[in-house]
């Protein structure tokens, strides 16, 4: 039987990482709405100048999609977990791609928006989805 | 010295806020032992409420040519924006006067951006911050499906009104330059268009000499690519012809655009061809690029034959292709990458009776020559 201190030890626990899973929930609905956008404009991009869809309208709407679909399913699956950062690895990976680019191109650094949205947008999900999954009396109700 | 969009840069009288932003984050920094001791996202909630009214108190200091109503409104956003946030710190919620103060603000920089204002980085920074402050603001307190599906709606639609806005307000701001009027001043202005770098706009007329100069390279041209009518000849040569469309395909030749050579006009790096009504290729002009990035083209017709690059533009891998623009919202579709910055490059369009041979050619121009001369069958 578990001890008060233990009892109250849980509940704060779970009380944290409930915290944690709101920031996670607004920043990926943040996140997710960008990638939407993102998609309407390489669509009317590909509509304009190829004349279909293209891979990347398709690649950049799956993101879109898979967000969400973290989003939703969060605390009860770890695939969507799993799916979540290989999105934001890919974004990662392409955000450094850009800005070696930039460096040595123009000798300055990407945009600070794209800095934002980029950057600090999935490197802010990466470590907070972390830090629940590590948080103590988290695996019951996380993995 | 060649102008980019300000869509990707800092606009100089948002100066002001960029150092209120500053100062804010710094005194937080220092004073953060008497933030109060919130629930994370109450806390991330009142560090943007906080962050963009010191955006908003920088831009009343900074908007000097701007009118005093312009500079009252931002202040008032400024105190109100801090008003919630001085709630929210005391444990309460942002409530629906928060709502009602961020979706105000938000809907106040559509109004502007779209109705020419360019947005620079600072704008679109604080707006992304400010819908990340409504979403948290518009959770519901308890599960309620409903109303969260509708605040998850609220802030796609905010995102995208942002997105849409400030595409609009960049494309307005350029094209009320006098650079932008078709004419010999095209392609130059002190706004350039998203994902262009343009020169400087000229008043001078041209000389006699570089009148004479424009006109021998349009003829020389002519005379070069004049085979190239026939697209096979230009497949022969080296050009990507495959998959031509629209009335703007351009058919670049890579042995050509990595021969050193600078405006030659037998080998023009790309040819422009147009898919007229009855099906076939017509042959429009040439694009001239540069061999290196960021080395000026030469100004062989002064004025009249400027070049111009482009910058933030979004390459597909896969397979390769050009995808767009980098967006306001700082992103390349997935999959793409983002070409900081090209070599410089200049059309010249040979096409008979084109109404400005260097530059951009009107798009209405192109289609009823087209229609004129290769009607539908």
């Amino acid at each position: 039987m578990a001890s008060v201190p233990d009892v109250h030890g849980v509940m704060r626990a779970q009380a944290w990482r409930s915290d944690l899973l709101e920031v996670v929930r607004v920043l990926l609905l943040l996140q997710g709405a960008i990638l939407i956008a993102n998609t309407l404009e390489a669509g009317l991009f590909a509509i304009a100048f190829s004349g279909g869809l293209t891979p990347t309208v398709l690649m950049t709407a799956a993101a879109a999609i898979a967000v969400f679909v973290a989003r939703a399913r969060l605390c009860s699956e770890r695939p969507a977990r799993r799916t979540l950062y290989v999105v934001e690895a890919i974004v990662l990976v392409l955000l450094a791609v850009d800005t070696a680019l930039s460096l040595i191109i123009t000798h300055q650094a990407v945009p600070p928006v794209a800095v934002l949205t980029r950057f600090v947008l999935p490197v802010s999900v990466i470590a907070l989805v972390g830090r629940v999954t590590r948080t103590p009396h988290g695996e019951g109700s996380i993995a | 010295m060649s102008i980019g969009s300000p869509l990707y840069t800092l606009e100089p009288e948002h100066g002001a806020a960029f150092v209120a932003l500053v100062l804010f984050a710094l005194g937080a920094w220092l004073f953060r032992r008497r933030i109060p001791a919130l629930p994370p996202i109450d806390l991330l909630l009142a560090a943007l409420l906080l962050g963009s009214s010191a955006v908003h108190l920088g831009l009343a200091i900074g908007h000097a040519t701007a009118g005093g109503a312009v500079r009252l409104l931002f202040l008032a956003d400024a105190l109100a924006l801090a008003f919630i946030a001085r709630r929210v710190l005391s444990g309460a919620s942002a409530g629906r006067l928060g709502l009602a103060v961020l979706g105000g603000s938000i809907v106040a920089y559509w109004v502007a951006t779209a109705g020419g204002e360019p947005p620079d980085q600072l704008g679109l920074a604080n707006k992304l911050s400010e819908i990340l402050a409504f979403a948290i603001a518009a959770r519901p307190a308890t599960p309620a499906r409903v109303r969260s599906a509708t605040g998850s709606v609220a802030v796609m639609l905010l995102v995208l009104g942002t997105a849409t806005t400030s595409w609009i307000g960049a494309f307005r701001a350029s094209a009320s330059e006098p650079g932008a009027v078709a004419g010999h001043h095209v392609h130059a202005g002190s706004v350039a268009p998203p994902g262009t770098v343009l020169p400087p706009a000229t008043t001078r007329e041209p000389t006699a000499a570089e009148s004479t100069a424009a006109e021998g390279l349009l003829l020389a041209t002519r005379a070069g690519i004049a085979r190239y009518a026939d697209p096979k000849v230009a497949a022969a040569a080296g050009y990507h012809v495959a998959g031509m469309s629209g009335i703007d395909f351009h058919a670049n030749n890579p042995a050509y655009e990595g021969d050193g050579r600078v405006l030659d006009p037998a080998r023009p790096e790309t040819l422009v061809y147009a898919i007229a009504p009855d099906g076939r290729a017509v042959l429009f002009g040439a694009l001239f690029v540069m061999p290196k990035i960021g080395e000026p083209g030469p100004a062989v017709g002064g004025p009249l034959t400027v070049w111009h690059a482009h910058q933030d533009i979004c390459f597909s891998l896969t397979p390769p292709a050009l995808t767009g623009v980098l967006s306001p919202l700082g992103t390349c579709p997935i999959g793409s990458i983002t070409m900081p910055l090209t070599g410089e490059m200049m059309h010249v369009w040979t096409v008979p009776g084109a109404p400005q041979p260097f530059g951009d050619l009107d798009e209405q121009w192109k289609r009823a020559y087209l229609n004129a001369n290769f009607p539908k069958r």
